[in-house]
């Protein structure tokens, strides 16, 4: 198995439960989150040296949810201060921002890193829409526009011109293409039935998270690999990557405590704003087109929300426990799911640095020499 | 669609109003200048009826001694809307009228529906902004683009007795204080409107007013001063119109689905 440190970049001192989203930054101190910013990419940096095989993060914008607006940014540093680790990027949301450009920013990053990209081009979550003002009811089909775009802007040596639906470019050719060929590994969501086709149409490695019961995931995994039959390849484990917050202690009983505090910050505080928004774009917008794919969203995020962490992992939604705990639970996704690769959020809401330093240590030490060769 | 002049007879006297259009009823509140039927208010005629009451002493109308502060002529409007606009209702205001918009819906809180507050006055924090008192420079202030105004000028006398009036009911109050104190209670939904070129309304004056106002948000006007409605037309009404059919859904781009 491949393990992905994936970050969100909260910023954990919101000390109010804020109403609304976009958040307010009234009283908040950027000097704190520059601070913040050299403690995250710090830990980013140095999780290549205990036992991660990427090392990523994501977009969101306009709240405390995560700090990272442009992940390219934080790619870019990365960059330079890793030398063996993929640079995951989880993604780009493609349907909010020029595709050019997020072919050209990625294309950058491979070269920079020596062609260790991994290219998440992702739909977003629908609140995200409002942020760049685009109709959320266009989102899958400038997902699949751009990704097509970008992709030909990546392995095209001629110049082109594009005349889309949602894009049209006159004369194309990006500088740097990127060092892997034919492009970078692409990675998309595929919880749905709605996204796997255009995944497996793509050959993207196909993610999934908010796992409410690893049945489900099964269900929704076992459905990409048919229709990627059908597109005339067979998935293997490495094409399959779930997402996970996890929480790795010396002890049972305190991983639990530390997640169980994490993750009421991590709902009540940086998630709470959200919903109302999100509920507007799923009322308001054809963002899902079955309403009934809308409903299970939300569902899943109220189901995970009133989970308490042991019934979460009994579910298979989080990993969290001792080393050998923690072993058995990722022994057991990879077995149930066929998953091959994993992303793990550490920092999850404001879980302290010195827990995510401490798990970093045993997951190096007493986890990943027992869970590499799965 | 146009505007005709009707006079209503109300409990602390006369009150004289513009009307005009059909449809789902909007309560236009002027600001110190005055009613302007400008390119934005009469374009909402098209889809709503909108009443634009004449506070007593502006535009030549008898002044009402009775009528001392800006919640004496808040309560002469609420009295107005109650009898002839409806039940709920949405309300625009215009600087000066904002400021009696947000008063009146502080006091009458099922009574207003959508809620526009276009430059509102009334919250000079630090004693910034204001009218200055050169006319030259008061007319720069009010006007990035002056040759965009389509309203009938006013005379001198007019002008002049409306300043009188504003300076009587506004009482030289820098901040509100007793209506800030009521923000939080304000249930209306809210869009604050602010002109990038504005130096009467203080940026402050926005971003207190979002703060405390439950359910509000906040949109600048690009390339406007005072007078948005004269400075950018097409902007102010895309916003209003916007707002008072869906609400704080508005941020949401509907795209092709809208057409």
């Amino acid at each position: 198995m491949k393990f992905n440190f994936f970050h969100l970049m909260p910023y954990p001192d919101y000390d109010k439960l804020p109403h609304e989203w976009p958040v307010s930054t009234h009283g908040i101190d950027s000097r704190r989150i520059q601070a913040l910013y050299n403690e995250y990419v710090d830990e980013m940096a140095d999780a290549e040296n205990y036992g991660f095989d990427w090392v990523g993060c994501n977009e969101h914008h306009y709240s405390p949810y995560g700090l990272m607006a442009n992940p390219n940014l934080i790619a870019g540093a990365l960059a330079r201060q890793t030398k063996k680790a993929n640079i995951a990027i989880v993604g780009n949301l493609l349907p909010l921002l020029n595709p050019i450009r997020v072919a050209e920013e990625y294309a950058m990053i491979d070269v920079m890193s020596g062609g260790r990209l991994v290219a998440g081009f992702l739909r977003g979550i629908p609140h995200e829409y409002i942020a760049y003002n685009i109709p959320p009811s266009e989102s899958r089909s400038r997902l699949r526009e751009a990704t097509e775009l970008i992709i030909k802007a990546w392995t095209e040596d001629e110049p082109f011109g594009w005349e889309g639906e949602h894009y049209q470019f006159p004369a194309v050719s990006i500088w740097p293409k990127p060092i892997q060929k034919p492009h970078p590994r692409i990675l998309m969501s595929a919880s749905n039935e709605e996204s796997a086709e255009f995944v497996a149409k793509m050959r993207a490695i196909m993610g999934i998270t908010l796992i409410q019961d690893l049945g489900a995931a099964r269900k929704a995994i076992e459905h990409f690999k048919n229709v990627a039959r059908g597109y005339g390849w067979e998935p293997t484990p490495d094409d399959i990557l779930v997402g996970q917050q996890i929480c790795i202690a010396d002890t049972d009983e305190e991983a639990r405590e530390h997640m169980a505090a994490a993750q009421t910050y991590f709902h009540q505080t940086l998630m709470r704003p959200q919903r109302s928004a999100q509920q507007l774009v799923l009322q308001q917008s054809r963002y899902y087109t079955g309403s009934d794919v809308g409903e299970n969203f939300q569902k899943r995020l109220a189901t995970l929300r009133n989970r308490t962490v042991d019934e979460q992992i009994e579910a298979g939604s989080i990993i969290c426990g001792s080393p050998e705990s923690v072993v058995k639970q990722i022994t057991r996704l990879n077995q149930e799911l066929g998953c091959g690769l994993l992303n793990l959020t550490i920092k999850v809401g404001n879980m302290p640095g010195s827990v995510v330093r401490r798990g970093m240590e045993l997951f190096r030490d007493r986890v990943a020499p027992h869970v590499a060769g799965l | 669609m146009t505007f005709e002049i009707k006079t209503a007879e109300l409990s602390g006297g006369k009150l004289a109003y513009h009307v005009g259009g059909a449809g789902t009823p909007v309560l236009y509140l002027h600001a110190a200048g005055g009613v302007m039927l400008t390119e934005p208010l009469k374009a909402l005629t098209r889809n709503h009826t909108v009443y634009a009451p004449i506070c007593p002493g502006f535009d030549g109308t008898e002044g009402n001694e009775g009528l001392k502060t800006v919640r004496d002529w808040v309560a002469m409007v609420a009295e107005f809307a109650q009898k002839l606009v409806g039940e709920r209702f949405d309300v625009i205001g215009s600087s000066f009228g904002s400021w009696t918009a947000l008063w009146l819906a502080a006091e009458n809180p099922k009574m207003v529906d959508h809620l526009i507050l276009g430059v509102p006055a009334g919250f000079r924090f630090g004693g910034k902004g204001g009218l200055p008192a050169d006319p030259e420079a008061r007319f720069k202030a009010l006007y990035a683009y002056p040759q965009k105004i389509t309203s009938t000028p006013k005379t001198p006398e007019v002008m002049a007795n409306n300043g009188k009036t504003y300076e009587r009911l506004a009482n030289n109050v820098q901040v509100d204080e007793a209506l800030s104190a009521r923000l939080p209670s304000i249930e209306a939904v809210t869009l604050i409107l602010l002109g990038t070129e504005d130096k009467v309304v203080p940026a402050e004056a926005g971003a207190h007013l979002k703060r405390h106002i439950p359910t509000s948000q906040r949109a600048f006007i690009f390339d406007a001063a005072h007078s948005i409605e004269v400075d950018q037309p097409e902007r102010t009404l895309r916003l209003w119109t916007a707002f008072l059919k869906r609400g704080p859904g508005y941020v949401l781009n509907q795209g092709q689905e809208a057409a």
